[in-house]
């Protein structure tokens, strides 16, 4: 029930902006027929309960999803308005709030929304309860309206005209309704009927009881039912000469008045809901047929910027101080970290030394990191003398050396990388690579988590390696989760001829205990992995060597035991 | 003396039917009520025991007699127990014709003001 609320409240959000359109669109076409008015209400229904959208580039929503279903498991949890004045103001409080805490039983964000989605499901099964006990009141009060012709009724019981019944329409009239009135009156509930408002009124009503929580939806509801009657009223007047129109404005002047006088509402005193109504009646000049067209235009522009969702993020770019050197670097965006997480991260990237692996065919440095914290920027400092070294550095580095390359991990946060605001489970590998005649050729590695079975990597170790033993490097990648209790390997072959990547994900066997694969290195054929083991007594870590090869396209792990390894 | 019961005027109406056919079946009288006043077979019934709770009428063994005439029957007290029994506020889905609000006199005399003044002015243009 959680993501069900999830859903209704992101589009009710994306709802929120095309309302506030339409209220505007609606102010500028004052001179455009109304039924236009009550069309652009229809744009706003679709938004409220179709979950579904296309992306464009026209979007003018912020953003099409602010409350990711993974706010409930994310440990660093937040939301993306696509505005960041708001998501950088809310998201450190939401953080701070809401944080799950490792070894915890329970997810306080979880709590949060799932008391959330309670209580809105009991508002709106209250507003529909209330709607259904309405419906039968009336119905009893009607039951004994008498036909007078076709699908007109009158009753003693009917103060004010209407129109009742979702399949056969009828409309009810008082009896003491005043016979200058009568055809006036008629005339406007037969336009209800054939604009089939007593469809649109309940549909409306049945999304504001989804959306009750929403006081923007509210308002486009109040005003819908306002331009359903000026609609109508415009459907009947405008074929109507001056006196008619005097006439069915007196008409409306009487079915307004209320007689009594005892009257327990205080708000419906003064409100000018009707003397706006007989104004414009008196005032309705026929509109012209450009305005029309530009309303109509304007309606399917409206509809083409706020239908949509705005294209979601696209992969990044390297960023500009990736060495030209052959590196693989990774970078991805986590939610906002607090301060306070700024010495953890730092204890992660100490233990877990990043590496540097020089083969013929380039250097490959792999960092290790949470990968919730940190977004990670690697480059190379060849050529720069040991103090520029030094005033590049700040106290989050974590140096990687070998040969003649310096290189820097900086922990920066996740404002570094411009391309996506939201958390980002795709890792991207550009592997640079000389070839015999010094050309560089790049390939592209991509992990995508949202389609691997490890659902919320912590640590990743990653290098390249020739798995299928053609001489080409392909990329392995050992990714632990849930605190080092599940382990799996993510490989990406790459094919000698074409160049062409592919990806596999195995189940990795780990040890028992809580493991961290702390480091990777590369035997021949053979890889070592050396695990991490953390209790709460004792931290150890144990050497255990793997071969690694393809066969018939599937990945066999061997576990090699340490004698055997320099066989 | 007895008083004279009091009715509803859809109740009336189906009086009329009554004193018109009476005595009747009470199958044949819900088939003429469908017929001329859209009633459901159920709110025959159901004003039939009505009307017999109140004195108008009798349903002896299915047949229907009435034990009020039409000269004595208060249809002047129709509009007092209307407004007595309901107040007409009616929900947001449905599709009026108005709300039905409390004004002032004032407001009223104003926005009469404003349909003369619009009938005034449009028979001017239109006697030109």
């Amino acid at each position: 029930m959680s993501e069900i609320f999830l859903k209704i409240v992101n589009m009710s959000i994306s709802a929120s902006y095309l309302i506030l359109a339409v209220v505007l669109l609606r102010l500028a076409l004052k001179k455009a027929p109304k039924w236009i008015s009550v069309a652009l209400f229809a744009v706003v229904a679709i938004r409220l309960i179709c979950p579904f959208t296309v992306e464009s580039v026209l979007s003018l929503i912020p953003s099409g999803e602010t409350v990711s279903p993974d706010i409930l498991t994310n440990t660093s949890p937040g939301i993306s308005s696509g505005i960041p004045a708001i998501d950088n103001s809310l998201n450190p409080v939401i953080n701070d709030t809401f944080k799950p805490e490792v070894g915890a039983s329970v997810n306080p964000m979880q709590v949060l929304v799932l008391v959330a989605s309670v209580i809105w499901l009991v508002g709106a099964v209250s507003l529909i309860v209330y709607a259904l006990i309405s419906y039968l009141r009336i119905k009893h009060r009607i039951a004994t309206a008498v036909l007078v012709r076709r699908n007109i009724y009158k009753s003693e019981n009917v103060a004010s005209p209407f129109v009742l019944g979702l399949i056969k329409p009828r409309i009810y009239l008082p009896f003491n309704t005043d016979p200058r009135d009568e055809a006036y009156i008629i005339a406007h509930e037969e336009a209800h009927i054939r604009r089939r408002d007593y469809v649109w009124k309940p549909l409306g009503y049945l999304l504001l009881t989804l959306h009750w929580f929403n006081p923007f939806v509210w308002l486009g509801y109040i005003l819908l039912c306002r331009d359903i009657e000026s609609a109508c009223d415009e459907k009947v007047i405008k074929e109507l000469g001056a006196n008619e129109r005097a006439d069915y404005s007196e008409a409306l002047l009487t079915c307004s008045v209320k007689k009594r006088l005892i009257s327990v509402c205080p708000l419906a005193f003064g409100e000018t809901g009707v003397k706006g109504r007989i104004k414009s009646v008196l005032n309705y000049k026929k509109p012209a047929f450009w305005i029309i067209v530009i309303a109509i235009i304007a309606g399917v522009a409206l509809a083409a910027c706020f239908l949509t969702n705005p294209l979601s993020s696209e992969e990044p770019t390297p960023p500009e101080n990736v060495a030209d050197e052959s590196i693989v670097y990774y970078a991805w965006k986590g939610n906002y970290t607090s301060t306070k997480h700024k010495e953890a991260v730092m204890e992660y990237i100490s233990s877990r030394q990043p590496t540097v692996h020089n083969s013929e065919n380039g250097i490959y440095i792999k960092a290790n990191a949470r990968i919730k914290a940190v977004t990670v920027r690697v480059f190379s400092a060849k050529g720069m003398s040991d103090e520029e070294i030094d005033m590049t550095a700040n106290s989050m580095i974590a140096p990687m050396v070998e040969g003649d390359y310096y290189a820097f991990v900086d922990i920066g946060w996740l404002n570094r990388i411009e391309e996506s605001e939201r958390e980002y489970t795709i890792l991207s590998y550009l592997v640079t690579v000389r070839d015999e005649n010094n050309e560089k050729h790049h390939y592209y590695f991509r992990v995508d988590y949202r389609k691997t079975v490890a659902r919320d990597p912590s640590v990743i170790s990653s290098l390249m390696f020739d798995i299928d033993g053609d001489g080409k490097e392909d990329m392995c990648q050992i990714v632990t989760e849930a605190e080092g209790l599940k382990s799996y390997i993510y490989y990406a072959i790459r094919d000698a001829e074409t160049g062409e990547v592919k990806y596999r994900t195995e189940r990795f066997i780990g040890g028992t205990g809580t493991n961290y694969i702390s480091y990777l290195q590369v035997y021949g054929d053979k890889l070592l992995v050396v695990r991490t083991h953390q209790t709460s007594v004792a931290v150890g870590s144990t050497p255990d060597y793997y071969k690694l090869s393809i066969d018939n396209g599937e990945l066999r792990i061997t576990y090699v035991n340490e004698n055997d390894l320099w066989k | 003396m007895m008083e004279t019961p009091k009715v509803f005027e859809s109740e009336y109406r189906f009086c009329l039917i009554l004193w018109e056919h009476e005595p009747i079946k009470s199958s044949e009288l819900v088939a003429l009520c469908k017929e001329q006043l859209g009633w459901k077979p159920t709110t025959t019934y159901t004003v039939i025991k009505r009307l017999s709770d109140r004195g108008v009428l009798v349903n002896d063994n299915t047949m229907v007699r009435a034990l009020v005439t039409k000269e004595e029957i208060q249809a002047s007290e129709i509009d007092e127990m209307m407004e007595k029994t309901f107040d007409g506020s009616l929900p947001a889905f449905i599709a009026a014709f108005t709300k039905h609000r409390k004004m002032s006199d004032r407001e009223i005399d104003a926005i009469q003001h404003m349909i003369d003044a619009y009938r005034k002015e449009s028979s001017g243009k239109e006697g030109k």
